[in-house]
């Protein structure tokens, strides 16, 4: 320590020193000169009287030493070797402190780049999304908006920048030349956006431009953007890629753009094709979103504009229909807010448990130690430095606990930035940055050295007196009892929002999904394609393929669908025949036998057949919830519909299959959605192209031994038939439905992480105050054991006030959760907030962890020495 | 040094650094100087000790040092008093005064006959 010291101090304090001593020497010399001494006797004298250099150095050193800094090392020194003697509390305080700063990091993180950060293009607070409501939707807004729309106001607003896009991608095919010269056909993600997008968002190009208004009309040139990764990935990286062609989608488009390296369109897209928005086919609903670029000082004009624009479309649809601008970033997040505001207040109450966990240890060690703070007051020590004594012990453990959790956050931002990716489909650059650092360091501070300051202030007024009154109990105990509750409570909220969300989510996963999942492969493959843009050759395509793949002996059978269960289907408006109300129904289609291999329990009338072509009468299967929906009180079969222009008659009636509802949404996953089956010769062929750009068909099949097999099978087989056409995102249904539940399931666990670590601490508060009120009580339990109580009656006189206490914590978080379970409302499906086995869960859960948390002291006071306790402190 | 010098009573040599320095700003062989010179060299600071104690009046803020050259044109260190120095002076020196008339008093006493 004392060579640390002298290397920190600066070689300039070494010289000086050495130069007041010399000058001092030289300055006496020349006096004794002047007595008429000779120079050498007279130096030689001078040293003599003014004795050892190097003693007056060290003494001037020692009085020189950082005083501040010194006392800082001895007490550093002091807190270390009062850790290394209790290593089991100093391991327990670091880890619980690491894994709260980790979680509020990794938490702050994501809710801080989700919902508070500046979206990544230039000026983004100008940026606004263009959204809707009418008297229909009683002022709730909507945010997508048809061709009509749209038209109207680039017809009636000019003046504003705005453009239209759809915010869906879908994967289509490329065919691109890799670096070895053979063509490879992919699957990539392709999104199609209006004229001005690109200089809307404002972005630079790479390369190149975006789209122009007559490349986005119907009938202009075959243009694409492809993002720097694509070009970088795929096309080799040619410098001479603008104006080079790419065959996607099967037709030939020319490259006119390559986004910059760090352009994110918020979709994970690969490839932009223009819109060609219009107010027929897919303009006919609301498919398209609006992007608006609002300066400050254009705000009056664009609200005129938007006025302007609302009042004609208002007049043609007679409902009172509004615009309404509202900021990206706010439009782009709004459906995580609510969840990650709940998260963050759950992080935030685990780091509040943690905080009084903090404050009650220390008032327990404040208990322990009054002695010896008693007597170092008795030697002299002054209140503040005790304080700082303490402080430091403090300071040290934050600093490892902080270091630790940051490590910690560090590991797991990796783990949750690559599931917010894939799962939750965010694309967002989750990252530990300075932002995240400070707001940890701020809260790590909080956490320790706030919460700690009122009990160590308290510790260090102790007053010598304490010096003679040993182990009396005081009030303290009292207020470590209200913090222990409270901290209880907390935990008890948590705990039973995480069994909720839970029981909600496996609620969610293991009801009946109505199809058989054993065994299923699906594989996604994109009709969208020049290939295919006449019917009769995806009808030749399904034939085709259908027959190759019942040829392979390790498949039991195979089909198509536009889309499988626990997906979003299609939805389409019907009339039934009589009537001209329109009805809002899923519409999928399936080859023959499709529906058979799934499982989908057959109710009524027959499935999908052979022979039922494009040339025989129209047909449909509807799933129970149609018949109870639109035709209650009648014979289903026989039934006729009028669905995309066409009338058909229902042949067959098949059990539900859950699926995301597309519309009315309730739960991620629901049974409850009226759909009907087309058999896939029998689609409209004029809805065929559209459909195909908005879904990409799957190929099912059932293997004969493991998945893997199938797997294999459907690649081969498919990728065979028609080389053009490459097979993406071949999973089995199970992944399926953990894909649609995966929102779920990432809210859920996070929620049972911190479920976990705020039972932790709070049996942590449990046991460190049973042990002291024991610890406290020993004598009064030995003289109670001397006269006769029998032990199982003084062990429950020693811990049933502990359990009062985890029983006040109880209500009290029961309480709280109600209150709060408002906010958690909207995210539990099939459950309520008061759903009683949650409670009797989370009830059990609290009295396992009390009983846990209280036994160890308990079981010592079994083996109380009475005779050494009663001598030892009569 | 003469060999009637007495040395110095303990505790007593920052009062006489803070008042040699008090008229002056000195480098701290003029201190010791200074000292002898108003003691009309009855009193013998101890070299050794010297620099310890300015060292830490400056650590206590009662001094303040900075460089400067001496009469003969070399770097040193010279001390001053600052604010907190003079009144801590005034101080030291009313108790010193009440202590040495104290003592003084006492020892003057003589016996009751």
């Amino acid at each position: 320590m004392r060579r640390w010291l002298h290397t920190l101090r600066n070689r300039r304090y070494e010289r000086e020193l050495a130069e007041e001593i010399e000058h001092h020497i030289d300055e006496r010399t020349a006096d004794l000169v002047a007595r008429g001494l000779d120079p050498d006797g007279a130096r030689s004298q001078a040293r003599r009287e003014f004795g050892s250099v190097d003693l007056v150095k060290d003494h001037c050193r020692d009085q020189d030493r950082l005083a501040w800094l010194d006392e800082l090392t001895r007490n550093l020194r002091f807190a270390v070797r009062r850790l290394r003697r209790a290593p089991g509390v100093f391991v327990a305080v670091v880890a619980t402190l690491a894994l709260c700063v980790a979680a509020n990091a990794v938490v702050f993180t994501v809710v801080d780049t989700v919902l508070f950060q500046r979206l990544p293009y230039p000026a983004p607070e100008e940026l606004f999304e263009v959204q809707w409501s009418s008297e229909q939707s009683r002022g709730s807004l909507r945010d997508s908006v048809d061709g009509t729309m749209w038209q109207s106001l680039a017809d009636t607003a000019p003046e504003l920048r705005a453009c239209v896009y759809s915010d869906w991608t879908q994967g289509v095919n490329l065919i691109a030349r890799s670096p070895t010269g053979a063509e490879v056909a992919t699957v990539v993600e392709r999104q199609r956006v209006g004229s001005g997008f690109f200089e809307l968002l404002g972005v630079p190009m790479a390369s190149g431009r975006g789209f122009d208004i007559d490349e986005d009309r119907v009938g202009g040139a075959a243009v694409a953007v492809v993002t720097w990764r694509l070009w970088r990935d795929r096309l080799g990286a040619r410098e001479d890629v603008l104006g080079s062609r790419l065959l996607l989608a099967g037709e030939a488009h020319t490259v006119v753009g390559v986004t910059a390296e760090r352009f994110d369109p918020g979709t994970g897209a690969e490839v932009f094709t223009p819109l060609r928005a219009s107010r027929e086919g897919e303009g006919s609903g609301t498919n398209y979103r609006i992007l608006a670029r609002i300066g400050d000082h254009e705000r009056a004009g664009a609200t005129a504009a938007l006025d302007t624009a609302s009042r004609s479309v208002a007049a043609m649809r007679g409902d009172g229909f509004s615009f309404e601008p509202v900021p990206l970033l706010q439009a782009r997040s709004g459906w995580l807010r609510d969840r990650l505001l709940v998260l963050w207040a759950a992080v935030g109450a685990v780091l509040l448990i943690r905080c009084v966990n903090i404050a009650g240890l220390l008032i327990a060690a404040a208990g322990r130690r009054r002695q010896e703070m008693a007597t170092r007051r008795a030697l002299g020590g002054g209140a503040w430095a005790v304080t700082r004594q303490l402080l430091t012990e403090n300071l040290l453990q934050t600093a490892c606990g902080a270091a630790l959790g940051l490590a910690l956050a560090g590991v797991a931002m990796r783990w949750v930035a690559g599931w917010a990716r894939t799962a939750l489909g965010l694309t967002h650059d989750f990252a530990l940055d300075d932002r995240a650092l400070l707001y940890t360091l701020a809260v790590a501070l909080l956490a320790t050295v706030l919460f700690s300051l009122a009990p160590t202030a308290r510790l260090a007024r102790t007053d010598r007196s304490s010096l003679r009154q040993r182990g009396v109990t005081d009030r303290r105990s009292k207020g470590r009892a209200v913090l222990v509750a409270g901290q209880v409570a907390l935990g008890v909220s948590l705990l039973l929002a995480a069994t909720l969300l839970t029981r909600s989510l496996s609620g969610l996963s293991s009801a009946d999904p109505g199809v058989e999942l054993e065994g299923v492969v699906s594989g996604a493959v994109s009709l969208a394609d020049a290939n295919f843009a006449e019917a009769g050759a995806v009808r030749e395509y399904f034939a085709s393929g259908v027959e190759a793949l019942r040829a392979d002996p390790r498949l039991v059978g195979a089909g198509a669908f536009l889309s499988l269960p626990f997906q979003r289907g299609l939805n389409m408006n019907f009339t039934l025949a009589g009537d001209d109300d329109r009805h809002l129904t899923v519409v999928n289609y399936a080859t023959p036998g499709a529906l058979e291999l799934l499982a989908v329990r057959h109710v009524a009338g027959r499935l999908i057949e052979d022979r039922d072509r494009s040339t025989s009468p129209l047909v449909a299967v509807v799933n129970q919830t149609f018949t109870e929906l639109h035709l209650a009180g009648r014979q289903p079969l026989g039934a006729r519909i009028s669905l995309m222009g066409a009338e058909r008659e229902v042949v067959g009636v098949v059990g539900d299959v859950r699926q995301v509802p597309s519309f009315s949404a309730s739960a991620p996953l629901a049974r409850d959605v009226p759909t009907v089956y087309l058999p896939a010769d029998q689609f409209p062929v004029e809805a065929m192209g559209m459909v195909h750009t908005w879904f990409q068909p799957h190929w099912v099949v059932r293997a004969r031994a493991t998945p893997a097999a199938g797997t294999e099978a459907l690649r081969s087989a498919i990728e065979r038939l028609e080389p053009v056409t490459p097979i993406a995102r071949i999973s089995g249904l199970e992944e399926a439905r953990a894909r649609a539940l995966a929102v779920e399931r990432f809210q859920a666990l996070l929620f049972a992480v911190l479920a976990l670590l705020a039972l932790v601490l709070a049996a942590v508060g449990l046991a460190g105050i049973t042990a002291t009120e024991i610890g406290a009580r020993r004598r009064e339990m030995a003289v109670r054991i001397a006269l006769g109580s029998s032990l199982p009656e003084v062990v429950r006189r020693a811990i049933l006030p502990i359990l009062g206490v985890a029983a006040i914590g109880l209500a009290i978080g029961l309480l709280l959760a109600q209150l709060g379970g408002r906010a958690l409302r909207g995210m539990l499906h099939g459950i309520g907030t008061d759903d009683p086995w949650s409670h009797l869960i989370v009830i059990g859960c609290l009295v396992g962890v009390a009983v846990l948390a209280c036994a160890p002291p308990a079981l010592r006071l079994l083996r109380l020495p009475v005779a050494s306790v009663l001598q030892d402190e009569a | 040094m003469s060999a009637s010098a007495t040395l110095l009573l303990p505790g007593t040599l920052d009062l006489l650094v803070l008042k040699a320095v008090s008229l002056g700003p000195l480098h701290g062989y003029g201190v010791l100087l200074r000292i002898e010179q108003l003691s009309g060299g009855a009193l013998q600071v101890p070299q050794g000790s010297l620099y310890p104690a300015l060292h830490r009046l400056v650590q206590q803020r009662l001094l303040a040092s900075e460089w400067g050259s001496s009469d003969n044109n070399r770097r040193a260190r010279f001390y001053r008093l600052t604010e907190g120095g003079h009144r801590h002076l005034e101080q030291e020196t009313g108790r010193w005064a009440r202590v040495s008339e104290g003592i003084a008093a006492v020892l003057a006493a003589e016996a009751a006959s």
